[in-house]
């Protein structure tokens, strides 16, 4: 099962952009899969005041 | 010849097993463009595969890498798949589960599964849209994946016996 994206900063945008770049363009899988994964990543990083 | 498909199928299934995320949906676009491409199977061939897959009993949809093999190359190409597909999974699952159940709940990997949890969920999505452009014709098919998919999300009805109402619906509604 995949996890829930709640509460997942810009979530939604990142989904979009997996699909459009996988699904409608046919990019490779392994680039989209890393690069959307760092980019949600820097979006998402543990900040200082979270514990 | 036939080797060299095994070997061939083998590469594709083992790079394909170790980027899936959460289920095997996330990767089922590229999977389908992978032996579509290769000129194993048809378009056809690989959702037929697929729905039965998820008629089988275990997590839905993760037995498709089955089918798939055998249709391409028999019973080696069945076990080869099997063993490529989950062999990746597996020793990362042996290697580094014990470490994971330690630090899961730490900032970053917790963070890490957070992030990529949105790509997969576009993956998925993508997975769909793939599938769905090979097999839905027409306003009829649109209106039968419609009801099967609010079938799925509003109730409990198991999917293998959402694909097999589909089935009887197309036997008697899209004969040729």
């Amino acid at each position: 099962m995949v996890p829930s994206a709640r509460g997942v900063r810009l979530g939604a945008a990142v989904a979009i952009l997996a699909f459009v770049a996988n699904g409608l363009l046919g990019l490779d899988l392994l680039a989209v899969l890393l690069s959307l994964s760092l980019i949600s990543l820097a979006i998402n990083r543990p900040r200082r005041s979270e514990r | 010849m036939m080797d060299d498909t095994l070997v061939q199928l083998a590469l594709v299934l083992v790079r394909l097993g170790a980027l899936t995320f959460g289920t095997v949906g996330t990767v089922l676009g590229e999977m389908e463009r992978e032996l579509v491409g290769h000129g194993w199977l048809t378009h056809a061939q690989f959702v037929e595969a697929y729905s039965l897959s998820q008629l089988a009993p275990g997590p839905a949809g993760t037995l498709i890498v089955v089918p798939l093999g055998y249709q391409i190359a028999g019973l080696a190409g069945a076990l080869v798949a099997a063993v490529a597909f989950y062999s990746p999974t597996a020793l990362f699952a042996f290697g580094a589960m014990s470490l994971w159940g330690r630090v899961r709940e730490n900032r970053w990997p917790r963070a890490i599964r957070q992030a990529v949890t949105p790509v997969a969920i576009g993956l998925l999505a993508g997975a769909v849209y793939t599938l769905g452009q090979s097999t839905i014709r027409g306003p009829s098919g649109l209106l039968l994946v419609t009801v099967a998919t609010l079938v799925l999300l509003r109730t409990r009805v198991p999917a293998p016996v959402v694909v097999l109402g589909c089935a009887a619906v197309g036997m008697v509604f899209f004969r040729p």
